[in-house]
């Protein structure tokens, strides 16, 4: 049987640093409250944020449409733009943004061009992304937002048109 | 028995994102944990530069960035000639949350995994589990990083027999997956 050079090594570990005292470990609460204020700190601010990836989607969109052969490059960005929107928007609140961008990076991923179909489909994930950030619906949405959701789902799943 | 309690205002630490609203975010959540030493970069390529002059105690990189990836950081880092940059710990942060993806992140030698979105409280847990549950570094001709098994089995004898240790290996990534909630709620329970 062939042996596999193995080495199990016991480097310095530089986070032992803040570690103060000895002891199983006691977390001040008070630590982790002044994190989450600092996230709860920045919710303003994130409204702005989804907005500016909402308009640049958008802006891809229309060069999309008007350069229909060179999207590959634009492409990437949508899909960029739309794991920015999925990996940020549940950490503010804004858990539907993260599903929305979720189902966006899904559909987007793989893809080298874009059918009309496609970018109606798109345009429909834009387009609930903005009415999430307009109407400020925070959480899933409740039945609000499973329906976005669902309806999203199912333009997705419709057989194209003959 | 007396605690240990945790006082990050000596670390320093290195945030890797092309997205400048997740680097505020991170840098809030660094400030507010007690830690004032923080470098912002927005790619890989730019960390490596700054990297050893930095000293970070600990790295935290996105995925997806032009010109280097956060895979690709990784690598470099973990190749470095220097030994404070070669064993820095990573997390590892990303929209991704496919196993497959999270596999690939653990092979390319991070110490933690965190799907974005994240909250202070996960990234928090990831800072606290490499203090609390420190893993040695595994060198093999494929690999070089932290044990990839979170469970200490001991070294392993040959591939064959390393077959057998797949069901830790599972269990690391099913931690690894966990979703900001689960973790939220494991840790408040």
């Amino acid at each position: 049987m062939a042996k596999t050079n193995f080495e199990t090594i016991n480097p310095p570990n530089p986070l032992f640093k803040a570690l103060n005292g000895s002891g199983p470990v006691k977390i001040d609460p008070r630590v982790l409250e002044a994190a989450e204020a600092a996230v709860t700190g920045l919710e303003a601010d994130y409204r702005d944020w989804a907005q500016q990836d909402i308009d640049a989607l958008r802006s891809l969109m229309d060069e999309i449409r008007a350069a229909p052969d060179d999207t590959q490059a634009k492409l990437k960005e949508i899909y960029r733009h739309a794991l920015d929107m999925k990996g940020q928007g549940g950490g503010f609140g804004y858990d539907l943004i993260t599903a929305i961008g979720d189902l966006l990076t899904k559909f987007i991923d793989g893809k080298t061009g874009l059918s009309t179909r496609d970018l109606e489909i798109v345009t429909a994930h834009i387009d609930a992304m903005q009415a999430v950030i307009r109407g400020d619906i925070k959480g899933n949405g409740g039945k609000v937002g499973s329906e976005i959701v669902a309806g999203l789902r199912s333009i997705v799943l419709k057989p194209a048109a003959a | 028995m007396g605690y240990s309690e945790f006082d990050f205002s000596q670390l320093g630490v290195m945030i890797v994102d092309d997205n400048r609203h997740m680097r505020a975010l991170l840098c809030s959540i660094m400030h507010a944990l007690g830690i004032s030493r923080v470098k912002e970069v927005s790619d890989g390529e730019t960390a490596l530069k700054v990297v050893e002059e930095f000293k970070p105690e600990l790295v935290i990189t996105d995925w997806h960035m032009d010109p280097m990836n956060g895979i690709e950081l990784v690598r470099r880092l973990r190749k470095s000639g220097d030994e404070a940059t070669r064993y820095v710990p990573i997390i590892m942060l990303t929209g991704h949350s496919e196993l497959a993806r999270v596999q690939e992140a653990r092979d390319s030698g991070i110490n933690e995994f965190l799907a974005k979105p994240i909250s202070a409280k996960s990234l928090f847990t990831r800072i606290a589990a490499i203090i609390e549950n420190p893993r040695p570094f595994i060198k093999t001709d494929a690999y070089f990083g932290p044990d990839r098994r979170r469970q200490d089995i001991g070294p392993p004898p040959g591939i064959e027999e390393r077959r057998g240790a797949s069901d830790a290996d599972g269990d690391a990534v099913a931690a690894a997956t966990m979703s900001a909630a689960q973790v939220e709620e494991l840790l408040t329970t």
